[in-house]
């Protein structure tokens, strides 16, 4: 019985380490592909070095670099929407990348779009700790705050810390770590449902060709979908204007 | 006696709670249901105002009056007020309802019985004439007594909306005029006008002028409304009513004095003896005809501009290096929509890189500035510019044509450095010119660390085991922690939890006794063993180890009788060979040793 039972904790945890992503590309057939997508580039044949990025994507294994480098060519191929889309997931995973940022800065100026929100210096500080991070390192941020206060915990223990000693020192660690808990947090929510606009369009107040148009929507804007109804979304613009736009206006991130 | 004192003192009470009680009693509530309405006065001036008040005595149960088109007069509701009153045992209420009538012509008017419904009975009240008089003094502000006085609120006071002509081109100017005309009266708060026609759009501000002019011999004091309109569609459009909104100074009760020398509007303000009447005037319609823009002679580039426009354009600097800027500038004033007017569209992206222009527009002048880059050093011009627009003054287009402007480029060798872009302060610098021509950084040549997509560590199994056997090495370290804590400071705990491993090690002391049969020895060894474990266990003085003191512990109920039976005869036959002269045998050895173990090991099985 006893057996049985520690039989089934393996398995468990056997399953649990199991990676189920499946990969159609080996890490050498995606190399190859990196470099022809490179080599058409070079050429300027942007399509096929386009197909080459998206294939690579498609394997389920993903580099910051992978999505610059098919940024930049959506860019040159007059994808404005596409490119702001795969440049901002290129963010997501090297958020400091000087390269990146100076693409994505000019993709984002030829933007015609005119709403503009003004934020504070508490918004603005926030954005800047948000976007200054990848998910994953505000997770490894977080998992070893949690170990340095645990062990932290035992040494207090050990060598008889003084209350107060202990109060500030758990005190500064727990405020850090919610810190960088409201950060994700806030990472998650700002991309879940974040969408691009890939074809220029206009939003609509109701879910029907004929309906009357809202405000445009230029290729590249940022949005949130509310909503799904047939072949339309029904989103929201940075200025919390909604509308509703074609399905195929417009791409998840 | 004091009793008697107390009994007379509730009874005293109790004829006084049945007064109150009596008194406030369903029978005291009874009261007739009257009806009376009343007015201040019978005679008023045409600015001033009778105030009506209807009163309706004995019920709270009343439906206010309802006014609507009593001829001669504008009725305004000024408020009600309940009153309750209790005189005699006797209560009463009433409600009244305070009506405000603003004459609007000199003559006699009635206002009508009126009809109210109370507690489910009707009632009427008595109809009422007034009599309105004109304005005391107001022959002196006409020219000529003999000429016809203006008689009613209407004629003292009017909007009159003028247009310079009915058909109008779309998009044009159409310059319109709304003169509020007012007689005798004394006006305050005068808004401006609000047009709320479809089809017709307002740019630019309201001018206003106030003036005097007599009318058929009645002097009017005038004020002028000159606002430009749009037509924003073609066809038939109605233009009007428009509404003034402004307060009328009326005489309040006080200054009802006539030919006092303090109906004077000095006095009456200074005494503030008028009360304002909000008041709104509405103009007469008219209909505009909107015709479209011809057809013939529109010239191509023509992009909708109605009116009378200046144009002019400029292109800087005519001297430039190969790769610099140019500032192509264009300004447009003058009369019409401006807010419709587009810049002309350059057909210039063959030979000029071209940027997101700024346009600025301050209502009078609309102003661009967009910067463009020669893509060429063989470029020599930068094209004309041509704005055409149609005057509906000569009913034709016309056009505006600047330059071509001269620019002389300077070729550069070698590659290209720095090169600034931009506009005025808001200059970008692009750091390196790109292969392919782009402005973008080139892409990257390192396939960078690959990772699953959507699949962060923190949602993978080997994180989450990682986190597990963390948590549980945490946990054993503090038990650890914890324990050696307390074997530091609770000694009873530490003796209880070391008691076992030390009654081993002298145990294994007396079993070499015992197998070199050094019998006094071996017993000795075994009394203190097994009076070292019972000390420490049961927490007693190693003097005070014996049968009765393990008994009476409480924790002795976990041990079997047996085993503490076997205590007292170990303890008894280690006394008896310590200090007696037993002959033992080995075989008695073995089974005292093998006592004293069973003892220890079901202690420890019974006692934690």
């Amino acid at each position: 019985m006893r057996k049985r039972r520690i039989a089934s904790l393996v398995c468990i945890l056997s399953l649990m380490m199991i990676n189920p992503a499946w990969s159609n590309l080996s890490k050498k057939d995606i190399l190859g592909k990196f470099v022809s997508a490179e080599h058409y580039y070079k050429s300027g044949d942007l399509g096929k070095a386009i197909e080459d990025y998206e294939a690579i994507i498609a394997s389920g294994r993903v580099s910051g670099n992978v999505y610059f480098n098919l940024a930049n060519s959506y860019i040159k191929n007059k994808q404005l929407g596409k490119a702001m889309l795969n440049y901002e997931r290129a963010l997501r995973i090297i958020p400091r990348d000087g390269d990146l940022k100076f693409n994505y800065r000019f993709a984002k100026a030829r933007i015609k779009d005119n709403t503009k929100v003004s934020l504070n210096l508490y918004q603005r500080a926030l954005k800047a700790h948000v976007q200054f991070y990848t998910k994953e390192e505000m997770f490894t941020i977080m998992t070893c705050i949690l170990i340095v206060m645990s062990l932290m915990y035992l040494i207090a223990e050990f060598l008889k810390w003084k209350s107060s000693t202990r109060k500030w020192a758990f005190t500064a660690f727990a405020v850090i770590f919610c810190v960088f808990l409201f950060g994700f947090i806030m990472k998650i929510n700002g991309d879940s449902n974040l969408a691009y606009v890939i074809i220029k369009d206009e939003a609509r107040f109701e879910p029907r060709k004929n309906s009357t148009i809202h405000f445009p929507l230029p290729e590249g804007v940022g949005l949130k979908i509310l909503k799904k109804e047939d072949d339309w979304f029904k989103i929201k613009r940075i200025d919390s204007k909604s509308g509703w736009v074609r399905q195929k206006s417009v791409e998840r991130f | 006696m004091i009793k008697l004192l107390v009994t007379i003192n509730r009874l005293l009470l109790f004829v006084l709670f049945s007064f109150i009680v009596i008194g406030v009693s369903p029978q005291a509530y009874a009261q007739a249901v009257s009806v009376e309405a009343s007015v201040d006065k019978k005679e008023v001036r045409l600015d001033s105002y009778v105030e009506l008040t209807v009163t309706v005595n004995g019920s709270q149960d009343v439906i206010p009056v309802p006014f609507s088109n009593i001829e001669g007069f504008d009725v305004q509701a000024a408020g009600s007020k309940t009153s309750y009153t209790i005189l005699n045992a006797q209560y009463s209420s009433s409600k009244t309802f305070v009506y405000k009538f603003y004459p609007l012509k000199v003559g006699e008017f009635e206002i009508p019985s009126l009809e109210l419904d109370v507690d489910s009975k009707r009632y009427f009240t008595d109809a009422i004439t007034i009599t309105v008089i004109d304005i005391p003094g107001a022959s002196k502000n006409t020219i000529q007594t003999q000429q016809p006085k203006a008689r009613t609120l209407d004629d003292k006071l009017f909007v009159v909306l003028k247009a310079p002509d009915t058909e109008f081109y779309l998009n044009s100017p159409i310059p319109i005029k709304i003169l509020l005309y007012a007689n005798e009266l004394s006006l305050r708060d005068i808004n401006y006008p609000i047009l709320d026609n479809v089809g017709f759009s307002e740019e630019g501000k309201t001018a206003v002028k106030q003036y005097q002019q007599v009318i058929n011999g009645l002097k009017y004091d005038i004020v002028e409304f000159n606002k430009t309109i749009y037509p924003t569609r073609t066809g038939e459009l109605n233009l009007g009513p428009l509404t003034v909104n402004c307060n009328i100074l009326v005489a309040s009760d006080k200054s009802n004095r006539r030919e006092s020398v303090f109906d004077d509007p000095f006095f009456s303000d200074f005494f503030n003896r008028s009360e304002k009447r909000p008041i709104k005037i509405k103009s007469g319609e008219m209909v505009i005809k909107v015709k479209d823009l011809p057809s013939e002679g529109r010239p191509i580039g023509f992009n909708g501009a109605v009116g009378n426009y200046h144009f002019d354009a400029s292109v800087g600097p005519s001297d430039v290096k190969e790769g610099d800027p140019l500032t192509l500038k264009m300004m447009i004033s003058g009369e019409g929509h401006l807010k419709t007017v587009n810049f002309p569209k350059l057909d210039i992206e063959d030979q000029f890189k071209v940027y997101e222009p700024i346009i600025k527009d301050d209502g009078k002048q609309k102003r661009l500035e967009e910067v463009v880059i020669p893509k060429s050093s063989d470029i020599k011009e930068f094209p004309a510019i041509n704005f055409s627009y149609f005057d509906p003054r000569y009913n034709k287009y016309l056009t505006i044509t600047k330059g071509p402007f001269p620019i002389n480029i300077q070729k550069v060798e070698g590659d290209g450095e720095l090169r600034v872009i931009g506009l005025n302060k808001k200059l970008e610098i692009i750091e390196k010119q790109q292969e392919l021509g782009s402005d973008i950084v080139f892409i990257k040549d390192r396939l960078g660390i690959l990772e699953e997509k959507d699949r962060p560590f923190y949602k993978q199994g080997y994180y989450f085991i990682f986190l597990l056997l963390y948590g549980l090495l945490w946990g054993v370290v503090l038990f650890f922690l914890k324990r050696y804590q307390r074997l530091e400071t609770d000694t009873v705990f530490a003796k209880r939890h070391l008691a076992p491993k030390h009654a081993r090690k002298d145990l294994m002391q007396a079993r070499r006794l015992m197998d070199l049969n050094k019998i006094d020895q071996f017993y000795d060894s075994l009394f203190k063993t097994l009076q070292h474990y019972l000390a420490h266990k049961f927490h007693l003085a190693l003097g005070a180890v014996n049968y009765e003191a393990i008994k009476n512990c409480e924790e002795s109920k976990r041990i079997d009788e047996k085993f503490l039976t076997d205590i007292a005869v170990t303890i008894e036959e280690c006394d008896t060979i310590r200090f007696g002269s037993r002959i033992i045998d080995a075989k008695n050895m073995r089974i005292a040793y093998q006592r004293v173990e069973e003892i220890i090991d079901h202690i420890e099985r019974r006692i934690k």
